[in-house]
């Protein structure tokens, strides 16, 4: 029992992992909630996250490789906590650094909060059947949009921009040294107002969704671990404001990537963990309008039993 | 055995996923990709009130570095094609604007040069990307004709 504890708290290490990847477009993007998904009481996570966008895929789908430096640097505190034996609530925070030709700015992103419900729970250790959470998820609009950004090269956006709700679910399951997971999440953005620099109206995003596998290899106290997550975003739509006519008004384009990472993970003193991670952008999937790039994270996470 | 099958379950999965990068022609890169360009540069039109415009660039923007282009407004003499230049009624202003993605990028400086025509400065676009150079008339903040030119960054 101890060894699948273990390896529940390594898969959702490398789910954790995957919140710092942050999006596409200018520096924010749904993150996966911060979910417990062993069989602690509460945890607490921190990851530093490095990222280069190393290339542009346009909106008919054409690539093109960057020929400038675009960096960003993230760090994130999440926390998770249950209550009511199967209830969780968790919270993300992220800090989030862009640097691009000399400029850079640096702020908070976009916060998150989640409540979780275990509705599959692991008692008797079934040999097939998975451990499911469901949850719910609020993505408040914290950081800078694209649309609002000031700074040179709209560095100082570093979120989307738009409040959100999402509710997913994420199944588990151990088997000896093997675990894998799965997770599907949907979610929508709401319209707001918005007045940049160059314009200004009502911004109109969709709907969005989630989908990962994943799979690791445990064995002694690591944790070899790969996953693929597939990202998809509605059209942004523009009303401009002070326009006559339909002047100024337009569609977006749909955004979707996949993101592959690979991990490993030390678990120390069974309530302390630590994660490596690569993720890559630029190796799946079928992108379309989108800012594709390669992160490497670092994570920390610490855990408190029940 | 076990681990066989996952990681064979897994390659089933994976592999068909790969990525099938298509790179954009190499002419589309650092410098501004030109719609409609003609020997004397860009031109459109404002629908509203039929007045003909033409852009040239000054400085082409790259990645790094801002650019500039002249504007000039007037009427396309129907016997020779080439534009007579008039007064507009109104402000110009200038948007660059990237509708894939719903966004524009850094405020345009537009000054008057003389009769109908006008120098736009500052101009930058932030990403890569298919833009549109939105050339604005206006009348106490509002909109109230636009020509779009488009194009690939």
């Amino acid at each position: 029992m101890r060894f699948a504890f273990s390896v529940l708290a390594f898969v959702w290490v490398a789910l954790g992992g995957r919140a710092a990847f942050g999006s596409t477009c200018c520096g924010g993007g749904f993150a996966a909630p911060a979910l417990i998904s062993g069989d602690e009481k509460a945890q607490l996570t921190a990851s530093l996250a490095a990222q280069e966008i190393t290339t542009d895929v346009y909106a008919d789908g054409d690539w093109r490789d960057r020929s400038f430096r675009e960096t960003s640097e993230t760090i994130k505190i999440e926390g998770a906590h249950i209550f009511r034996d199967r209830w969780q609530v968790g919270a993300s925070l992220p800090i989030i650094r862009r640097s691009r030709s000399g400029e850079e700015a640096s702020g908070t992103g976009d916060l998150s909060g989640s409540v979780g419900y275990e509705y599959l729970p692991e008692w008797d250790y079934n040999p097939w059947r998975p451990r499911g959470l469901g949850y719910l998820q609020l993505t408040i609009p914290t950081g800078t949009s694209v649309h609002d950004a000031r700074a040179p090269y709209q560095l100082d956006s570093r979120g989307r921009g738009f409040w959100g709700v999402g509710a997913g679910t994420l199944l588990t399951k151990a088997w000896r040294t093997w675990d894998v997971f799965t997770r599907l999440e949907a979610h929508r953005s709401f319209a707001k107002r918005f007045a940049g620099a160059t314009d200004s109206g009502i911004l109109r995003p969709g709907w969005g969704g989630q989908f990962s596998l994943g799979a690791g290899y445990n064995f002694a106290q690591v944790r070899w671990g790969a996953s693929l997550q597939w990202s998809y975003e509605d059209s942004v739509d523009v009303i401009s404001a002070g326009a006559v006519g339909d002047v100024g008004n337009g569609s977006g384009s749909l955004e979707r990537f996949a993101t592959a990472a690979i991990s490993g993970s030390y678990l120390w003193k069974d309530l302390l963990s630590l994660t490596v991670s690569y993720a890559d952008q630029t190796l799946f999937g079928h992108p379309l309008n989108a800012r594709l790039g390669q992160t490497v994270i670092l994570q920390v996470q610490k855990r408190w039993a029940r | 055995m076990f681990g066989k099958t996952l990681v064979l379950l897994s390659l089933l999965i994976v592999l068909p996923a790969c990525a099938e990068p298509r790179y954009a022609p190499a002419d589309s890169g650092d410098k501004v990709g030109r719609v409609d360009a003609t020997v004397d540069g860009l031109r459109a039109e404002l629908p509203v009130s039929g007045t003909d415009l033409v852009l040239v660039w000054e400085t082409e923007p790259t990645d790094e570095r801002e650019g500039s282009f002249l504007l000039k407004f007037g009427h396309r003499d129907p016997v020779s094609g080439e534009l007579v230049v008039e007064e507009i009624e109104g402000e110009i202003s200038v948007v660059l604007w990237m509708p894939s993605m719903g966004h524009g990028s850094s405020p345009v400086k537009v000054e008057r040069l003389s009769v109908g025509a006008y120098r736009a400065s500052d101009v930058f676009f932030v990403m890569p990307g298919d833009w549109e150079i939105r050339i604005q008339r206006r009348s106490g903040g509002r909109v109230l004709e636009q020509a779009t030119l488009a194009l690939r960054i």
